[in-house]
């Protein structure tokens, strides 16, 4: 496609000269984030002088730069083409630096300690085919305006490592006064998990509300809340899984039976427990925020997002809580239970989840709709009257992309799928602005109005 | 309130069964289901029905259940800690040994870090409690499963089981590393209330 023929229009929303309050409130979380982990990583290396109280500390530096690798390399795309790729290359540095010094830390401090670097090795490569199909389902639920790789991505990597690093040093205090405090038994049980439930669900859930405060024009509904909070969830469980599977390995190595426990728990938390844990609480506090974002009063606003987080942090407690209760017999049988237990337990919220989930793609779908034939009876070639039906229907868009591949192979593909991503986004522009739910100005309608109709004369009527 | 949040919930259901789109006019349509249309009124259907509401109140509802999850587990947390339990009682572990099975007895001196091939025991001095309270003592491995006990009774009728062995898990053969809890509890119905003595032990994984 000659796209370089002409200027990048501007993003769906450029800048306005004022930036929103919410940006302001994005810096103080942030600000609260990072006083946080360098005041717990410096107590719990102080008084605890364990393993996580060292990786606490030396892995502060890697904390920062994935946050600012992640900063800069989010923002690159709301800037002009010249100096897009000079931040690109920033944040990749950053965020390679970031990732490998993270992993260096792990590596040496906590996972070559109880099994070694090659063990860690396999487990993490175990867990990447099925956390990438996680991103790639989660990613694909949202069939009107799939949400950007590069924040998918973005979401996961947080869940994985910011996330895990906040809540490693919170549950190790919260643990350690408890066992010296408490009587062990149900109610040590309650404890942790209520402490599991509220830290490693405030963590996770940070992740989702700074994306929703910084970037709202890809933060449009519940649908876009759930994919993000998944996306977290599952970042977050690929690096819990890769611990739980690395530690368990090094406990029943000298029995004979490492690998059968850590294919277990790879098992538990990769296959079946895949969707249902942390994917399923982080993705209600992403739907939380999302129909937030569509509320009209500040109030109902406020009401949802505490909602989100409720059912993250109750869900998650309840799993924690009351899985003893839930015992598994030692026969073949307990096969059967193991997968019972997650089914009645997590199950659920997870149907709640997908409830929400069916409705806000209906929902959407429909206001999409409603602008499309909206957009054509204004007569600007944006969107034609017979555009409406082939755009209403995701078959019918791969359908419309299949023919052009028939016709001119894998470039009339592509042009044809950019029109149709610039369609949906001028549909959603005009959605969210007849609903008042944005703050930037109409020039970015325009600006998009212009970028369909420049795509169209590239694509062949179709 | 309340009662409206449940019946859109219902809604919800029914709506996967028959979204539409229902036409107002020429131009203008408003977006609603079948079971919809018959709840709101002709002057209601007039200024469409923003389905965000429905979500917001399916999403409160969801959040009430999940604050009654909390609470139970709030009542959980109290029923097994339950607040003014202080006897003011204190019972006393000499210490936690080598343990020798074959003789029963304990060996050397008191640690707090043991190998996992080594086998192990704390012994505990049930003569400074009051002869009145149920008591027992009990081991906690590092993934809370009990792993050794002795108790209930009362401190005289235990007086001469001062040592309370860690045993091995079932098909294993050696203790799995982690921290172990040795506790010396009180007991009230049955139910553990009050922690009289507690010691914390490492076993190495190496």
């Amino acid at each position: 496609m000659s796209t370089s023929s002409y200027t990048t229009p501007p993003a769906a929303n450029p800048h306005p000269r004022l930036r929103p309050g919410r940006y302001g409130i994005a810096v103080a979380i942030a600000a609260v984030v990072v006083i946080t982990l360098v005041a717990s990583s410096l107590l719990n290396y102080v008084y605890l002088d364990t393993i996580p109280g060292r990786t606490s500390l030396y892995g502060l530096l890697a904390v920062a730069l994935i946050a600012l690798g992640t900063y800069i390399g989010v923002r690159a795309f709301t800037r002009d083409r010249a100096s897009r790729r000079k931040h690109l290359i920033r944040a990749g540095v950053l965020l390679g630096l970031g990732t490998l010094l993270w992993l260096l830390v792990i590596d040496i401090f906590v996972f070559t300690q109880s099994a070694g670097p090659v063990v860690a090795a396999i487990c993490a490569l175990a867990c990447l085919p099925t956390t990438a199909f996680g991103l790639f389902v989660v990613r694909r639920m949202d069939r009107n305006e799939k949400e950007p790789w590069r924040l998918v991505l973005v979401a996961a990597a947080w869940g994985a490592i910011v996330a895990t690093s906040l809540v490693i040093w919170g549950e190790t205090l919260w643990e350690q006064t408890a066992q010296r405090t408490l009587v062990p038994g149900p109610g040590l049980d309650a404890s942790t998990a209520f402490s599991a439930g509220l830290l490693e669900e405030l963590a996770k859930g940070l992740a989702v509300v700074l994306l929703f405060l910084v970037m709202r024009n890809d933060f449009d509904d519940v649908v876009d809340g759930i994919v993000y909070g998944a996306a977290v969830g599952l970042g977050f469980n690929f690096l819990e899984s890769v611990a739980y599977m690395t530690n368990l390995y090094g406990i029943f190595a000298p029995e004979g039976i490492g690998w059968y426990a850590a294919g277990l728990q790879w098992y538990g938390r990769q296959g079946l427990g895949l969707f249902f844990g942390h994917t399923t609480y982080t993705a209600f506090i992403g739907a939380g925020l999302g129909i937030a974002r569509q509320l009209p009063h500040k109030r109902q606003k406020a009401f949802a997002i505490v909602s989100g987080f409720v059912i993250a942090i109750a869900a998650h407690f309840s799993w924690d809580a009351w899985v003893q209760f839930f015992p598994i017999d030692n026969t073949l049988f307990g096969l059967v239970e193991i997968h019972l237990r997650t089914l009645i337990m997590t199950g659920p919220f997870t149907a709640a989840l997908i409830a929400l989930l069916i409705f806000g793609i209906r929902y959407e779908a429909m206001g999409l709709v409603d602008q499309f034939r909206k957009e054509a009876a204004t007569g600007s070639g944006a969107i034609l009257p017979e555009d409406v039906p082939v755009l209403a229907s995701p078959w019918r868009r791969l359908k419309q992309r299949l023919r052009a591949f028939q016709r001119g192979g894998l470039r009339a593909y592509f042009e044809v799928a950019r029109l149709q991503s610039a369609q949906l986004d001028l549909a959603m522009e005009r959605w969210h602005r007849e609903r008042q739910e944005i703050d930037m100005p109409l020039e970015a309608e325009d600006a998009l109005r212009q970028r369909v109709i420049q795509l169209r004369h590239w694509v062949p009527a179709a | 309130m309340l009662e409206q949040a449940f019946l859109d919930v219902l809604l919800l259901a029914l709506k996967f069964g028959a979204p539409r789109v229902v036409e107002f006019g020429q131009t203008s349509f408003s977006l609603t289901t079948r079971g919809q249309s018959i709840r709101l009124s002709a002057a209601v259907s007039s200024a469409p029905y923003d389905q965000v509401q429905t979500l917001y109140r399916t999403l409160l509802v969801f959040a009430t259940v999940a604050v009654l999850i909390l609470a139970v587990g709030l009542v959980e947390f109290v029923h097994f800690e339950p607040p003014g339990q202080t006897t003011g009682a204190k019972a006393r572990i000499v210490g936690v040994f080598v343990y020798d099975p074959a003789t029963g007895t304990t060996l050397g001196t008191d640690r707090s870090a043991f190998a996992r091939t080594e086998e192990f025991a704390a012994v505990v001095d049930w003569s400074g409690l009051p002869a009145n309270l149920t008591v027992d003592a009990r081991w906690y491995d590092a993934f809370g499963s009990m792993v050794g006990r002795i108790g209930p009774s009362t401190p005289a009728q235990l007086g001469n089981f001062s040592i309370v062995p860690v045993k091995v898990p079932q098909g294993l053969h050696h203790n799995l590393p982690g921290n172990y809890t040795f506790v010396v509890e009180r007991l009230q119905g049955g139910v553990p209330v009050e922690v009289l003595a507690r010691r914390l032990v490492l076993v190495e994984r190496q």
